[in-house]
Formats: C-alpha cells, structure tokens, sequence
C-alpha cells in the first residue's frame, strides 16, 4: 500500500516538475532546456551523462524538442506512465494559454493599434529566426561538403518550395554517409 | 477539418530540429491554401511567441481553436505530436537493434536544420524586402543585432518592438 502511494506521488512531481517547466518558460523549445536540465539535474532525478544522451536523442526525433524531452525523460524515470505524466504537463500550460490569449487577440484585432503592434512582434520574430540560425551557425563545425550542401540546398529551396522536405531529407542523407564513410 | 488535422500530423513528422525549422512551412502551407491570410498568421505567430510552450504546438492550438473551437484545438494539438509520441514509444522497443554512427547523424541533422531555419526566415521575412519597407527592414536588422549583442530575455524584444511598431509604422 506504501509502495503504491510512493509510485503515485512520483509520478505527480514529475508532472508537477514539467507543469513548472513550461509554464514560466516563454520562448519556445530552446529556451526551456536550460530550464529542464536545472530541475532534473539540481534534484538529482537524472544525472548530467544522462541528460544531454536524452537531449541528443530528443534534437534527432522529429516534433518539438522540449515536448520529445518530456516524453523521454518520463520514460527513463516511470515508463509509459512517467512519460504521460510529463508531457501533459508540458502541453496544458502553453494550451490554455494560447486559448486564452487567441480569444483576446480575435477580439480586438480590428484596432489599428493592435495591428500595428502585431506586425511590430512579427517584426521581431523574423529577428528571432535570424538569431536562431546564426546561434546555430556559430556553434557549427563546418567542412567543405557541409557548406556545399548547404548553399545548394537553400539555392534550390528559394526557388522552389515545394520540395523542403525532400532536400532537407536529401541533405542530411547524403551528409549523413559522407560523414560516416569518411570522417569517423 | 481532416485536411487541417492531415496538415498538422504531416508537419509533427517533419519538423526535425524544433518549432523554428517548421514555421516557415506552417506559412507556406497554411496561406497557399487559403487557410489564413497573412494577418491571421501575423496574429497567431504572436499569440504563439507571447505565450510560453514549443511554438509549433502554440500553432498548432491556435489554429485548432480558430477553426474548430476547444476540440478543433485538442485534436489539432494531438495530431501534432503525435509522429513523437509514436517514436518515442517505437524507441524504447527498439534502442539496442538500432545501429547508427550518432555522431554524423547529429551533425547531419543539425546541418538539415540550419537549411529549415534560413528558409523559415526567408519566408517570413521576404515580404519587407518585396515590399521595400525600409522602416522594417532596419527594426529588423537592429532587433538583430541586440539579440546577437545582449543577453535580455528575447520576450521583452517582441514586447518592445511591437510597441516601437505602433509609434513608427
């Protein structure tokens, strides 16, 4: 009986521990990270080693990086059930925020002001994209290839849309086995 | 409604390297076909950067929710992740059989991401640069490089442009 209430109350800190996560972490999925890693790590629920394995296994899945973190840090602490009980967790707060937010935005989208004031935030998320990529630009070890790729990848894109996710499966394919085949 | 949902789950399957390689194509997609005008995504990108949570999943909810009230936003939220959940699940079954060369396959990725995002910033931002909107252009450039610069919390930038935005557009 013990045992059973020890298992349930786990699996409700790490659903509250997720909730705390995404619900003061504005920003999107880079931002929150730090976030997780500070209260996993502090309290000793996963190691270090273990955290940035996961990270790694989370950036290589397709689907929002911090909601992949969820799913496989709550597995690795509960199973099935750990894993439930952190992405939910990770999905209610930004959900009844947006609910609530788009109701303000819809009713009041009409005023002048706000337009502007939207277009002001888009603005600012074309910088954010354009922070986005040179962060990750920076950190990047190019070769030749990797450039190559690149340049034509974004040549070919700029004309022709359609196609992103076939280059994009494209380019990593073929840097794929270049890397494996003559780099390691 | 199942081409939305249709859209979404497609996108939840593609969307390598987080929300910022995805939005560009949210765009493409969702005003090629007559979904949302530019406004409406205007507003929804918003919506989704003032509010905490991946921003792809924030879409996600909101166009739901724009369409299809509280259970357009449930199931549209759902379809997204799904494609995760699905791997994640098919993961743990599976780790020890899987043989791949973590590293490449990183840099690979990561280098596939860099491709998304410059092209989710093309979309977004060529429309200043058609419409030679100087005004833009320079906020742009200059919300740029205080990011790149200083190390505030980028919510405060997209506060504070869109109130420089309602003095000087």
């Amino acid at each position: 009986m013990k045992n059973v209430r020890l298992k349930n109350n786990k699996i409700l800190y790490i659903f509250y521990i997720f909730i705390k996560i995404s619900g003061f972490t504005i920003g999107g999925g880079y931002a929150m990270i730090p976030a997780v890693e500070r209260n996993l790590i502090n309290k000793k629920l996963i190691t270090e080693r273990e955290f940035f394995n996961v990270l790694a296994i989370a950036q290589s899945m397709p689907g929002p990086i911090a909601f992949n973190l969820s799913l496989l840090v709550g597995m690795k602490l509960k199973g099935f059930k750990g894993a439930l009980a952190a992405s939910l967790g990770v999905i209610i707060p930004p959900f009844i925020a947006i609910l609530v937010v788009a109701s303000i935005i819809q009713t009041y989208s009409d005023i002048i002001y706000v337009q502007k004031f939207l277009d002001g935030c888009y603005i600012a998320t074309v910088s954010l994209t354009g922070y986005v990529l040179y962060k990750i630009l920076k950190n990047y070890k190019f070769n030749k290839v990797n450039v190559v790729l690149l340049f034509f990848g974004a040549s070919f894109l700029i004309l022709n849309r359609n196609l992103t996710i076939l280059v994009f499966m494209f380019l990593v394919l073929i840097n794929y086995y270049y890397e494996k085949r003559w780099l390691s | 409604m199942i081409n939305i949902l249709s859209i979404f789950l497609y996108i939840g399957s593609i969307s390598f390297g987080g929300g910022w390689a995805v939005v560009g194509l949210i765009k493409e997609i969702m005003i090629s076909q007559n979904y949302l005008t530019l406004v409406e995504f205007k507003e929804i990108i918003t919506a989704a950067q003032l509010t905490p949570g991946p921003i792809a999943v924030n879409m996600a909810t909101y166009i739901g929710y724009k369409y299809y009230g509280l259970l357009g936003a449930l199931l549209n939220t759902l379809f997204l992740l799904f494609p995760s959940i699905m791997i994640v699940i098919s993961y743990s079954h599976f780790k020890n059989s899987i043989k791949v060369n973590k590293i490449a396959l990183m840099n690979s990725l990561i280098l596939g991401t860099s491709l998304l995002v410059f092209i989710t910033l093309y979309t977004l931002g060529i429309e200043f640069f058609l419409d030679l909107n100087i005004r833009a252009i320079l906020l742009t450039i200059m919300v740029l490089v205080l990011l790149v610069k200083t190390k505030i919390d980028p919510i405060f930038f997209i506060i504070g442009t869109g109130l420089i935005a309602i003095i000087i557009l």
